[in-house]
């Protein structure tokens, strides 16, 4: 007869004991440090399978049977606690490897019991094979980061447009400085961006009034780089940036729609003139006197436009032409008769650069005039490219999409168009804002690549989780808790939606300026040779 | 009379039964018939220095042939000295078999086992469960006299009952744990949750002596001897082998749901008695079951036999029915019985 010591390690503990192939669960210590959004790694060692989880929830349970037994007052104190109390996880399952290497969806359920563990960088060797060219951060697990898992986004996949969803404060200034330094440094896209508060040149303050750095400091990957500015001579010599010039020609009247409400009659003038050349609309404007204007006695140089609007009434045309007015006073600083900086924008996304149009102190109006202009001007450059080649990529950024994107009348028609046939033409979206729940479904349905920062709005999260091409409902509490910074992404090639700390700018350029630069493979010869 | 007015008539005839076992001057009565008063409940620190180490058994029936049956019996300790568990232990579950009449072969050898001697008395009990229940104390009392010897001096061993024995073979066994315990300067008392004392012919001991302490307002955590006062208890046993100790009620702490009846030796003195209830105090503060000493609980859900290990048992013993060529047929023909046709409806 013996007295046998009971084994007091506890093999309940980090094993799976859920039922359902869609939401793991097991146990862990009552105090232990586990964070939402953690991934862990389940070894399913009898089919040798490795499955990974992300942690969706954790609450406290115990094995008693008295529902009540911590709710009792005057009841501090308990003994033993650890062995009945514990928290239970809840895990949302994000595929397995198997013996191929592979990863896959998670279509199967690892076997009862399998250890579960926190992973190391090397089990995530798989996602290098998935990650894409455009290092945004890296991969987050709970409170930690994985610094040898960098996330990347595809460049193939920018063409099918891409949501940037963060409130004030999230770091979405930053997340789209280190894009762009990355698309600078890759080249594997054209990305244009349109910067009204003059931020992304030589960098300002956050909004937490933090100094922050320019992508002009990226020096190493300056040629992957123009800049068309409205500032001084004297920053543009310094800094070797481009001057930034509209003609005339480069308007057409439905720009106005972003600029002013219209009335009917009004929004009829500007569609009777939509496809009249800017300039001979502005001078038609700029020269007739609408008090005496008579379409039948019309003299001037533009007999086919006063024919086009004889039935309008004389207070109309007024209104408009005092918009066009007002529309040329206010872009005097980069709108001219004739010469435009158009071409060499083209140019230079279909080199690849991230074209930066530098327009600081412009009104709302001149940012999103320039940036209609612009997009006008590559929709049509690539709708008429046609040919057997691959279209050029290009990224165009839309800063607050809700101005432009919402789900009201069609006052920003050629957005819309980008964003519903610019993929076939190679013209992808990013469309960046505060309130996605203001942004047309349809536009939502139409994004492929989502980076979600903070939202704290529930609405604003819910539409993300119903536009998302991956599940990114059962996201939700760790989305409404993500840090400034930190952001879930979801995109077609990562298998799932990968929670990420996007590196700080600063400490990213830094980094890229030092690391070595890839050389041609004739760099040296004449040296050699 | 038809069948709801005899149900009635049963029914109001067992409440006026409790009515007189604890009548509304139940408190009065107590306090006359046993001249206790605030002077005779003491109080106790909830403070102690030393071990508490809880020993506790577990038995059910597994299979039930009728003719005999199968039981699984085992006994577990658990220690604490401040609030960590330093031992925790249990003896191997036991299958045996428990047979009505004479003579129990299983129980013999598990006895020589514990004692390195035959037991004194056979195990003769008629009903299989009062059998496995000896077999149990037998477990029980093995354990009690390992941790008794492991234990330091000022330790304090708890028991989950009384110390009397319900088997006659028992008898020298606690005589010589409780000479151990002396020896060795180990404190032993046995803890009942429920007792059948009774005092001025037939009224419940222990909602009389707690009534009394509130109406007193006496401070918990408190004790008192209802032994101590001559003629008080009812039920004297006959056989002076069952009587070594003396009886106590306790309430051990502020918020506990009940008092109960604790046991010690009748030769303890006062500071040892005050020792004794102070280890117990000390270890009543666990939020599940406050006013109990928790190294009991503990004892007792480590020993618990629930169904998982029922039915493990029985897949196993089926098991080797099996090897042994018999078939299922065999097995329900043995132990079945129209118990399970009708739990199925």
């Amino acid at each position: 007869m013996n007295l046998i010591d009971i084994d007091g390690s506890d093999a309940s503990k980090y094993r799976l004991i859920g039922d359902r192939v869609l939401s793991y669960r097991f146990a862990v210590p009552h105090d232990e440090e586990l964070f939402l959004g953690e991934i862990l790694k389940i070894t399913d060692s009898v089919k040798g399978l490795t499955f990974f989880a992300k942690v969706s929830d954790l609450l406290h349970d115990c094995n008693f049977a008295d529902p009540n037994w911590d709710t009792r007052p005057h009841t501090e104190h308990f003994y033993g606690i650890g062995e009945d109390v514990f928290i239970l996880v809840e895990a949302l399952p994000l595929g397995y490897v198997g013996v191929d290497g592979a990863f896959r969806k998670p279509r199967t359920i690892p076997a009862k019991f399998s250890r579960v563990e926190r992973p190391g960088s090397d089990d995530f060797a798989f996602l290098r094979q998935v990650m894409g060219d455009i290092e945004v951060g890296v991969m987050k697990t709970g409170q930690d980061v994985l610094q040898d898992v960098q996330v990347a986004l595809p460049s193939a996949v920018m063409r099918q447009h891409m949501g940037i969803f963060a409130t004030t404060g999230m770091g979405k200034s930053n997340f789209m400085k280190v894009f762009c330094a990355s698309s600078m440094q890759a080249r594997a896209f054209g990305l244009l961006i349109v910067d009204p508060h003059g931020e992304y040149v030589a960098g300002g303050r956050s909004s937490s009034g933090k100094e922050t750095r320019g992508l002009l400091h990226y020096q190493a990957g300056r040629e992957g780089l123009s800049v068309f500015s409205t500032r001084s001579e004297q920053f543009r010599k310094k800094y070797l940036l481009e001057q930034l010039y509209l003609d005339h020609d480069d308007f057409r009247a439905p720009d106005l729609l972003l600029l002013y409400e219209h009335s009917p009659p009004q929004r009829e003038v500007v569609e009777m003139l939509e496809s009249t050349p800017g300039s001979d609309v502005i001078d038609f404007f700029q020269k007739t006197d609408f008090a005496t204007f008579d379409a039948e006695t019309y003299s001037g140089p533009h007999p086919r436009i006063a024919r086009d609007l004889k039935n309008f009434s004389p207070s109309t045309l007024s209104v408009m032409q005092r918009r066009i007015m007002g529309m040329m006073n206010r872009n005097r600083g980069f709108l001219r008769k004739r010469g435009s900086s158009i071409p060499e924008i083209m140019k230079a996304l279909h080199k690849n650069k991230v074209v930066l149009i530098d327009i600081p102190g412009m009104s709302e109006q001149s940012e999103l005039f320039v940036l209609s202009i612009i997009t006008r001007k590559i929709m049509r450059n690539h709708q008429g490219e046609g040919g057997e080649e691959e279209p050029k990529q290009v990224l165009i950024t839309i800063e607050e999409a809700q101005r432009v994107l919402g789900s009201g009348p069609g006052s920003t028609q050629i957005f819309r168009e980008a964003a519903m046939e610019g993929r076939k033409f190679g013209v992808g979206l990013c469309v960046v804002t505060q309130q996605p729940k203001n942004i047309d479904a349809r536009v939502l349905a139409q994004l492929n690549t989502f980076v979600v920062m903070g939202l704290s709005d529930r609405g604003d999260r819910d539409t993300i989780a119903s536009s998302a091409k991956q599940d990114l409902s059962r996201l939700d509490t760790e989305i409404q808790t993500l840090e400034p910074g930190e952001a879930v992404i979801s995109t077609i090639g990562i298998p799932f939606p990968v929670s990420t700390r996007i590196h700080l700018f600063e400490d990213y350029i830094q980094d890229l300026n030092e690391r070595p630069r890839a050389k041609p493979i004739d760099d040296g010869l004449d040296k050699t040779f | 009379m038809d069948a709801k007015t005899l149900y009635q008539d049963a029914i109001r005839r067992v409440a006026g039964r409790i009515r007189e076992s604890a009548p509304e001057d139940l408190v009065e009565r107590f306090s006359a018939c046993s001249g206790f008063d605030a002077s005779s409940y003491c109080f106790c620190r909830p403070e102690f220095d030393g071990a508490v180490c809880a020993v506790d058994g577990s038995n059910t029936i597994v299979l039930d042939a009728g003719s005999f049956a199968i039981a699984a019996v085992r006994a577990s300790v658990s220690a604490y000295t401040g609030s960590a568990r330093f031992c925790h232990r249990t003896t191997p579950l036991h299958i045996v078999t428990v047979n009505p009449g004479t003579g129990n072969e299983d129980f013999d050898t598990l006895y020589y086992d514990c004692f390195r001697c035959p037991p004194k008395a056979h195990l003769n009990h008629d009903d299989p469960v009062r059998n496995t229940a000896v077999i149990r104390d037998t477990l029980e009392y093995w354990a009690a006299m390992e941790m008794a010897a492991e234990l330091d001096a000022g330790d304090l061993l708890v028991l989950d009952g009384t110390l009397q024995v319900r088997h006659a073979s028992h008898d020298e066994v606690i005589e010589r744990l409780l000479n151990l315990c002396n020896l060795r300067g180990v404190l032993i008392a046995a803890v009942t949750k429920r007792t059948s004392l009774t005092w001025g012919g037939g009224h419940p001991i222990v909602p009389a002596a707690e009534g009394l302490a509130r109406e007193l307002s006496v401070r918990e955590p408190w004790y008192l001897c209802v032994s101590a006062a001559e003629g008080l208890i009812d039920r004297e046993e006959a056989r002076p082998w069952k009587q070594r100790g003396e009886q106590y009620v306790t309430r051990l702490h502020p918020r506990a749901q009940r008092a109960f009846k604790v046991e010690i030796p009748k030769y303890y003195g006062p500071d040892n008695v005050e020792r004794v209830f102070s280890a117990l105090a000390s270890f009543a503060d666990d939020g599940r079951v406050t006013g109990y000493p928790y190294p009991l609980l503990d004892a007792h859900l480590t020993t618990k036999i629930g169904m998982d290990a029922v039915d493990q048992v029985r897949r196993d013993i089926i098991r080797d029915m099996d090897l042994l060529g018999m078939t299922y047929a065999d097995y329900t023909g043995i132990f079945g019985d129209y118990h399970d046709e009708l739990d199925r409806y």
